[in-house]
């Protein structure tokens, strides 16, 4: 199916869902951060890995130069939490996916995730709590929950989730949002203090997603590993003597050729 | 090791400044149960408590899961209803506490340094007396931590 880049709201969005295909995959773009080659390549990504039919879909302020048979939902009517501040709970609009009423899996993927082998059985296995990513490579070192109590520690990720039913996690949200906006300034923090802390997550198993910049050792294809995220902000944010790249950055490395490779998909 | 410490209740272990004044503020306090919140690995104002008062410490902290003598809960997210006296060690770190809990007795306790995990870098004592709606304001104080300030307040809500 084709479209014209127009931006749809929610509720025209639900009504072109094919009811034949049960995988639905999102991704969000708003801001210049990001540039529609990131929406257009994941997309490649996935038609090369996903090996069942599945929609996907760009949530964003900006559909110019997104492919035309990605579907794009407008950004600015989707946020149901608009009164707090974009910095609080950052990326809370993925939690307003899990409350889309859509049968079968859904997912999301982050626009700096390289998916480079093959997802279906991610997709396909029982997803009976959402399915997120966790810290391995940081979990698993000595003192990893020393700071705890203090509100630094993060081991959960949300850049590649999936999820048959999560609604309970917007409503626990909406039901609890003057003291969670307050709380929490990122949504990973958020999960992993409340959810995490009450083991209402699962997670991806060790070896499937590896970290490109903090794995040791760092910036290798390791094996096994079928999706590879480049996270780079708190070592920058905290200036920390670390060679780190983002996705888009590594011009000359193995990611890139991945990611380039993904326009002919 | 246990020493002689001089103050108001006799012998303890040495008591921190900031736990001195929590205990001055508790001296004559009515109440008959204590809450402790945050106390991390902080256990003076604790062993002295136990002498006067039905005491509990609570800390979300996940290394605390197993250790009997602390509920390991978030008091803000997680169902518990606390003593009629709250101890709260960590007013920097959480949603204030007197909004959640009515008709209590509060010894408010937060600093200014703004670290990595702190939602709510308190800056003044009347932070507090505001944030928690403090009613009645029996004492208030001001000491020097590492590169900042504890500001505490007592009062009732």
């Amino acid at each position: 199916m084709s479209y014209d880049g127009t931006l749809m709201s929610t509720e025209d969005f639900l009504r072109t869902l094919d009811p034949e295909i049960k995988l639905h995959i999102f991704t969000l773009k708003w801001g210049n951060k990001y540039g529609p080659e990131h929406v257009n390549r994941l997309y490649g990504s996935l038609l090369r890995y996903v090996r069942t039919p599945f929609s996907f879909c760009c949530i964003t302020d900006d559909s110019r130069g997104i492919k035309k048979e990605i579907q794009t939902i407008d950004y600015n009517q989707f946020d149901p939490w608009k009164e707090y501040p974009q910095n609080q709970i950052f990326t809370r609009e993925k939690l307003a996916i899990m409350d889309l009423d859509i049968p079968g899996v859904k997912s999301w993927v982050d626009l700096d995730m390289l998916i480079h082998d093959d997802v279906t059985e991610l997709y396909n296995s029982p997803l009976e709590k959402p399915t997120f990513i966790f810290n391995y490579w940081n979990a698993d070192k000595k003192m990893a929950y020393k700071w705890f109590g203090k509100g630094s520690d993060c081991h959960v990720n949300s850049s590649f989730v999936a999820w048959r039913d999560a609604r309970w996690l917007p409503k626990y949200t909406e039901d609890n949002k003057e003291k969670l906006f307050f709380t929490y300034k990122s949504l990973d923090k958020y999960l992993y203090y409340q959810h995490w802390r009450n083991d209402r997550l699962a997670f991806w198993p060790e070896g499937i997603v590896d970290n490109f910049n903090f794995s040791d050792p760092p910036h290798i294809e390791r094996e096994g590993a079928r999706i590879t995220l480049f996270n780079t902000s708190h070592i920058r944010a905290n200036n920390l003597n670390i060679e780190a790249y983002e996705l888009d950055e590594t011009e000359g490395m193995w990611p890139m050729e991945y990611w380039k490779s993904y326009d002919k998909a | 090791m246990k020493l002689k410490v001089c103050g108001l209740w006799s012998i303890g272990k040495v008591m921190t400044k900031l736990d001195n004044v929590v205990r001055e503020m508790l001296f004559l306090a009515p109440g008959e149960t204590v809450s402790i919140i945050g106390p991390g690995e902080s256990r003076n104002l604790y062993d002295y408590l136990i002498n006067f008062f039905s005491v509990e410490m609570i800390d979300y902290d996940i290394r605390f899961r197993d250790d009997n003598n602390i509920i390991c809960k978030d008091i803000v997210f997680d169902e518990y209803e606390p003593g009629e006296i709250i101890v709260n060690y960590a007013c920097e770190k959480m949603w204030p506490l007197g909004k959640l809990f009515k008709n209590r007795e509060f010894i408010l306790i937060g600093d200014d340094e703004g670290h990595n995990g702190d939602c709510n870098p308190i800056t003044s004592c009347e932070q507090l007396v505001k944030q928690n709606n403090i009613v009645e304001v029996y004492d208030t104080r001001i000491i020097k931590r590492w590169q900042g300030q504890y500001y505490i307040v007592h009062g009732i809500n």
